[in-house]
């Protein structure tokens, strides 16, 4: 099957009925998702996939067949972080780090549909993800900053 | 095992057709984990996004293809101005922004959970659904159709394709209790004129007319208290989530409230 990852396009030999966050991270060596519950609930395995913000622990490979998949790896560097990952660091809003990929890809699919997201929306959209470190106070703080709100 | 990727319907229907044991994938939300840990073992896959279902289409009533996702009825202006009960449902589905991409209306009628978002919903708008099979389609009426908990009609060779839904623009309030931001719902009502529809209190969504004359709370919380006193011990709903007297308990307010909503946009 083809991807497009982060911009690169690769060829990879998976089976079909795998699920795309092992395709990604056993055939394509990717960190920037996560194999957490494996169920839809943790959200560390989230992908934006063809623009939609998905859990990719819930798609088959073969549906991501010449897809254009987006992870946490492409969205900033090191460099010039992406204004949402400022934001989470500037407000502390995580300590491991493992429940990053689906807070910061939910945070910026928010702000891209909603600028100025309410408070009850920003918690709305970051519920598919679990942290068990930090908490979530700090991280809707961070979604607002990165709004400028 | 083979894993169709279909590209239409008919192929859909082909691989089912061909297959002594099928899984179809839909949304993916409820079958993928389920397949991953070896809870089910299907002699074949046939997954469905790719053949064409995610299209809402604009009538005397509503069409919904099979692959439409919850954020597509949040995002539809058919949806909100023709079904604004189900744009409110879509509003609150648990699993953040992650689940509405991904989850879909017709898979919550597929799994038939007495406890999800959709049941009653689907039964107060009168929801048809269109099930497809290599003989033909056949319409059945949601209520039919949600047989039982975990009880979809659906035969060997059969799979949803999408449901139609009659334009419901005017009176209508939703409203779902649930204990925590990524719970399932324990109790919910949909509310339209002349009933409110409680999911969650038993195996199948139970209907309870509310007269236009007794939409007060409380005309409406006795109407469903005696309803739900005559549901028969074999039909009481529990789960994890709370036992059959809580949601006993709750029933009548949360029905009362979606009422309440449903005057309130009268």
């Amino acid at each position: 099957m083809r991807l497009q990852v982060d911009g690169v396009t690769v060829q990879v030999d998976a089976d079909p009925e795998d699920t795309l966050v092992d395709v990604l991270r056993e055939d394509l060596g990717s960190t920037a998702v996560r194999a957490g519950c494996r169920n839809g609930d943790c959200g560390t395995c989230t992908a934006v996939v063809d623009g939609r913000c998905v859990k990719t622990c819930l798609v088959l490979a073969g549906r991501a067949d010449g897809a254009r998949v987006d992870t946490l790896a492409g969205l900033g560097t090191e460099a010039e972080p992406h204004p949402v990952q400022e934001a989470f660091m500037a407000e502390y809003a995580f300590q491991c780090g493992f429940c990053l990929p689906g807070m910061i890809l939910s945070a910026v699919t928010l702000l891209d549909a909603n600028p100025s997201p309410t408070d009850a929306e920003i918690r709305d959209a970051l519920s598919g993800n679990l942290c068990r470190c930090t908490g979530y106070v700090n991280a809707v703080r961070a979604v607002r900053r990165a709004a400028g709100l | 095992m083979s894993t169709t990727f279909a590209r239409t319907v008919d192929e859909a229907v082909a691989a089912l057709a061909a297959s002594e044991k099928p899984l179809v994938v839909g949304g993916g939300t409820l079958c993928v984990p389920a397949l991953v840990r070896g809870e089910i073992v299907p002699a074949d896959i046939v997954d469905l996004g790719r053949a064409g279902l995610d299209t809402i289409v604009d009538g005397p009533s509503v069409e919904l293809g099979a692959l439409v996702s919850y954020q597509q009825l949040l995002t539809s202006p058919v949806v909100r101005r023709e079904l604004p009960l189900l744009h409110r449902l879509a509003s609150g589905i648990t699993g953040g922004i992650q689940i509405r991409h991904q989850g879909t209306l017709v898979g919550a009628l597929c799994a038939a959970r007495p406890q999800s978002d959709v049941p009653a919903a689907a039964v107060a708008l009168r929801a048809e659904v269109m099930v497809r099979s290599a003989a033909g389609t056949r319409r059945v009426p949601v209520e039919r159709f949600l047989a039982g908990p975990m009880t979809p009609d659906l035969a060997s060779g059969e799979l949803v394709v999408g449901v139609r839904i009659p334009r419901s623009p005017g009176t209508n309030g939703y409203v779902k209790h649930k204990f925590a931001e990524s719970s399932w719902p324990v109790v919910t009502a949909a509310a339209v004129p002349g009933r409110v529809v409680l999911g969650g209190v038993a195996g199948t969504p139970q209907v309870v007319p509310i007269p236009g004359a007794a939409t007060d709370g409380a005309s409406v919380r006795s109407a469903v208290a005696d309803h739900l006193a005559a549901l028969g011990a074999e039909h009481r709903w529990t789960d994890l989530r709370a036992p059959w007297e809580y949601r006993r308990r709750v029933a009548p307010e949360i029905a009362a409230r979606a009422v309440e909503q449903a005057e309130e946009i009268r």
